[in-house]
């Protein structure tokens, strides 16, 4: 800028000398001074002239002449409204989405982590090469032989999911909260913003009741203030002192639960010798220099060693080591991935409209641009022009966009499923800003770069004057033309995609559950530590039960383990041993367990398939008895009856034999979309132990029936807190969120996808019609039908489309693949789905066709041939 | 078009051509390719300052104020070593079009 004021200055110097210099050689020649000056500055020829023709001389894009192309691109786009709005609507929805979808990613996946050398943290897991179940969690007796074995690491350290209760004076609140081990912090290498983190005589007996926040927690629990460092919780009979609060960006990576508070952790001697489940999550930071793989090699070592030295538990296990970024999302990150793609399609096809409605605009402008070319603007200038002006309308549809994710992200984030981790690392932020104007850049180019250069081409420009009216050319409609049948294709990949989602979601919904979960309200709390015999808790649970069935409105009412489809805190997994039939050591079959009390059935609404439920009758007393599900009879009994067949089951205790007395129907205790797993019930009277969740059945809405539970509890033991209260259908909800969540968004992207296509359709339909309308009038005028007219253009149409749609449905056909682990009950190949997408699409294009076609032909021949 | 820029290469051609003898100012080159072309080409400003402005950007000249014979502020331009290649260049490929021009001019 300044550079530019002094040249002009300079300029402004040397052009007077220049006339000064004139006027003087005009006088020597004998003029009159006035005269003479009057005829220099003739002969000059305008100074003012002479300074702009040197100023366009000058080297590369000024700044003023920028500012002069942006203020006549305003001033052209303000004048065409319609083209204007269409073009910034379409580039804010392409750059709105990927710029929500880019911040999605970027938070869960690309941003680097908050740890120094993250590139040395692993996660590991159990290689349960039996099961094939290669990241399972880790047993504490693993855990310890790993870190007192294995040399590759600096540290290791383990996570133990945990919750607690804490007395405020509204009642007890419940935290989830992650019990560490001793070199936790030291793995991740984190510092605190308030306070501190755990010592090492944290860890020494008597010292553990300290709590670090995550900085969330410390947000919303407490308010942000400095005074929490220091203060007391009161859980159960004992005290918790926050020490200190980790900082905003601490994640705790590669686990799904998003815990609130970290406490210390010291494995006791009976956790150090049990190794039959896990449950732990194990993070380790290698030592400088040594690699992953080098890293694997040493625990393979180890693990071999304990496969000898425990056969039992420890055969054919191995451990899995997985970098901290790879270990983070699994599924998620290919869901999240696949979303990108989808939605970098969304922006392809927005920029194909734009570039189409351009191409249009630039043909109807042919003329403004021929006579500035005959102004003396060169091709360049032109393009720099038209350029100016695609930029103009990125950047307005990139301004809305970015406003546009803001509101995305935030829906994002509240449809995230559970697994995803890093959620609040989720905003558009300056990587989101970056990323949306490379976004702009991009598409800038991406749609005017073409336009742009046919706008300066001088043989386009003859070409598209040299007609009266018509604005388009052969070759315009051909390239049009091309542009309809890539945004056609590219739909249809989106709408197959999509559609393939839905019909997943739609089977995994519909799936006999085997269970009703409408009108069941569910309350979860822990007996353990205050009803301590096994005959305190019957009796507890006995009592609970009479008094929840006694609450009006309450049909049924039964404590059961566990809860259909909701996160399993426990192990609820056993092995058990088929009596008369022998198996090896270490190769038992494991089933899921269930204790309920025998109204559970009819809670739940479960379907006999043989023999008999259980009855109050099977308690401690009677013969122990269980009722199997019909996949494990069909597993293990295959063409046989299991009904008095006899298995050998320890459920938190000591083997006891049990006879089976019934088949139900299968649940699905883990998720809607895996196969139901063998699962086994047992009276709740002849194993009272694990978890209690009170399950009842209402006549109206369950949601109004908390407080009434919470008052049952009460009323029999006030030291029970509520771990929580949800109904089935919630949880049922829940546990499709990811599963939503694909859907959601990839049938938003399809929908715009299909959208944008098909207003590209339409504007290149109609613009063809209009310009034929002369065409139309003579053949009307000769004696062709509407009919005829209007079947010749939806037919030409629909050629397009057709065209788009085989390519589409072929690329579809590739790509579907990739999603093939997000499909339930579908190939990716499914006829119907690509069938139905292709009626969908033949038959909206069809109706783009026909409402510019029948316009068209409304206009009398006579008017039409007139008006060219 | 092709038009255009012939002209240009040849008022640039002119303009490194009088400069060989010495620096000058802008009215001066004008005066003297006007006197070496015999009144062929009359240079306006118009054309005149726009290409030395260019030229000087093209680093084929330095340009420098002082004062002229009769003390008036004036702005004098000097050849510069790559200007003279130009000039070079530019002579070589004149004469190699002119010889093409005159020969296809006398067939037809």
């Amino acid at each position: 800028m300044f550079r530019n004021r002094r040249a002009d200055a300079d300029l402004d110097r040397e052009l007077r000398g220049y006339v000064e210099l004139l006027t003087e050689e005009k006088i020597r020649a004998g003029m009159a001074p006035n005269a003479a000056r009057r005829a220099a500055l003739l002969e000059a020829g305008g100074v003012e002239s002479v300074k702009e023709n040197v100023r366009d001389g000058r080297r590369g894009a000024s700044l003023e002449t920028l500012l002069q192309d942006m203020r006549y691109a305003v001033r052209t786009l303000r004048n065409a409204p319609a083209f204007t709005t269409a073009a910034v609507l379409t580039l804010a929805i392409g750059i709105g989405a990927n710029t929500a979808i880019f911040s999605a990613v970027d938070g869960v996946l690309l941003k680097p982590f908050p740890f120094s050398h993250t590139e040395r943290i692993v996660t590991l897991f159990q290689n349960d090469r039996k099961k094939g179940i290669e990241r399972e969690d880790v047993a504490p007796g693993n855990f310890a032989s790993w870190r007192e074995r294995a040399r590759a690491f600096a540290a290791m350290a383990a996570a133990e999911p945990y919750g607690l209760a804490y007395e405020t004076p509204e009642g007890p609140e419940r935290l989830g909260n992650w019990n560490v081990t001793q070199d936790f912090f030291k793995v991740l290498d984190a510092r605190p913003v308030r306070g501190r983190l755990l010592h090492d005589e944290d860890f020494t007996p008597g010292n553990g009741h300290v709590l670090i926040l995550t900085y969330d927690s410390w947000q919303r629990r407490f308010g942000g203030q400095d005074s929490v460092i220091g203060r007391a919780l009161r859980v159960g009979s004992d005290l918790y002192t926050i020490v200190g609060v980790l900082p905003r960006n601490f994640a705790y990576l590669g686990h799904l639960k998003r815990y609130e508070v970290f406490s210390p952790k010291t494995l006791d001697t009976s956790e150090v010798n049990f190794r039959a489940s896990g449950w732990y999550h194990v993070v380790a930071r290698l030592k400088p220099g040594v690699t992953v793989a080098q890293a694997a090699a040493d625990l393979d070592r180890v693990a071999d060693q304990l496969s000898t030295e425990y056969p039992a538990t420890n055969t054919l296990s191995a451990v899995t080591v997985v970098p901290l970024r790879d270990g983070v999302a699994g599924n998620a990150a290919r869901a999240l991935f696949l979303l990108l793609g989808a939605v970098g399609l969304v922006l392809l096809i927005a920029c194909t409209n734009v570039a189409n409605l351009l191409l249009a605009r630039t043909a109807r402008r042919a003329r403004e641009f021929a006579v500035r070319t005959a102004l003396g603007a060169g091709p360049r200038r032109i393009t720099r022009q038209v350029l100016t002006e695609s930029f103009l309308l990125a950047a307005v549809g990139g301004l809305f966009g970015t406003l546009l994710a803001y509101w995305g992200v935030g829906a994002i984030r509240s449809i995230s499923p559970g697994t995803l981790p890093r959620v609040e690392e989720m905003r558009v932020d300056a990587r989101a800003l970056l990323f949306a104007l490379g976004a702009v850049v991009l598409t800038t180019f991406g749609f005017g770069l073409f336009p742009a250069l046919r706008a300066a081409d001088p043989s386009s420009q003859r070409e598209l004057t040299s007609g009266a009216r018509a604005a388009g050319s052969p070759r315009q409609h051909r390239l049009r033309g091309l542009l309809v049948i890539a945004e056609v294709a590219l739909a249809i990949v989106l709408l197959v995609g999509a559609g393939l989602l839905m019909r997943s979601f739609v089977l995994v919904t519909g799936s006999d559950r085997g269970y009703r979960s409408d009108h069941v309200l569910a309350s979860t709390t822990f007996i353990w530590s205050s009803q301590r015999t096994p005959s305190a808790r019957r009796q507890f649970v006995t009592e609970l039960v009479a008094r929840a069935a006694a609450i009006p409105g309450v049909e049924a009412a039964a404590v059961s383990t566990s809860i259909p489809l909701a996160d399993r805190i426990g192990a609820d997994q056993a092995k058990f041993g088929i009596v008369g039939q022998a198996v090896a050591r270490g190769e038992e079959p494991a089933a899921h367990v269930t204790a309920l009390t025998p109204d559970a059935f009819a809670v739940l609404r479960m379907q006999l398939r043989a023999g008999r439920l259980l009855t109050a009758h099977d308690d401690s007393a009677a013969l122990p008895v269980a009722v199997i599900s019909e996949s494990m009879a069909r597993r293990y009994w295959p063409n046989e009856n299991p009904l008095g067949r006899r298995i050998s089951l320890g459920f938190y205790a000591a083997p006891v034999v049990r006879e089976v007395v019934g088949v139900v129907a299968d649940i699905r205790h883990a998720s809607l979309d895996a196969p139901p797993e063998a699962t086994v019930y047992l009276p709740h009277a002849q194993a009272p132990v694990g978890d209690l969740n009170i399950l009842v059945r209402t006549r109206d809405e369950p949601r109004g029936y908390e407080r009434q539970i919470k008052r049952v509890v009460a009323s029999l033991d006030p030291s029970l807190t509520m771990a929580g209260t949800r109904t089935l259908d919630e949880i049922a909800n829940d546990s499709l969120k990811a599963r939503r969540f694909a859907l959601v968004l990839f049938g938003c992207f399809a929908a715009a996808a299909l959208l944008l296509a098909i207003i590209g359709v339409y504007g290149v339909v109609s613009h063809s019609t209009a310009e034929r309308s002369k065409e139309f009038g003579v053949r009307l005028a000769l004696g062709a039908q509407r009919s005829d007219i209007i079947r010749m253009v939806v037919g030409q149409g629909l050629a397009t489309a057709a065209f788009g749609l085989a390519i589409g449905t072929l690329a579809a056909a590739g790509l579907t693949s990739l999603m093939a682990n997000m499909l339930f009950g579908v190939t990716p190949l499914d006829p119907l789905t690509f069938g139905g997408v292709a009626a969908l699409m033949l038959a909206t294009v069809l109706v783009a066709c026909y409402i510019p076609a029948r316009r068209a032909t409304a206009v009398p021949p006579v008017t039409a041939l007139r008006l060219s | 078009m092709a038009q255009t820029n012939l002209l240009q290469g040849t008022l640039d051609l002119l303009i490194l051509k009088t400069l060989t003898l010495g620096e000058l100012h802008g009215l001066g080159i004008a005066r003297r390719i006007e006197q070496i072309t015999r009144g062929a080409f009359r240079v306006k400003a118009g054309s005149l300052f726009p290409a030395l402005h260019r030229m000087e950007a093209a680093g084929w000249l330095t340009s420098s104020f002082g004062k002229s014979e009769n003390r008036r502020d004036a702005k004098y331009y000097k050849l510069t070593r790559k200007g003279r290649k130009q000039l070079e260049d530019e002579t070589d490929e004149w004469a190699r079009i002119a010889k093409a021009m005159a020969l296809a001019l006398r067939i037809t």
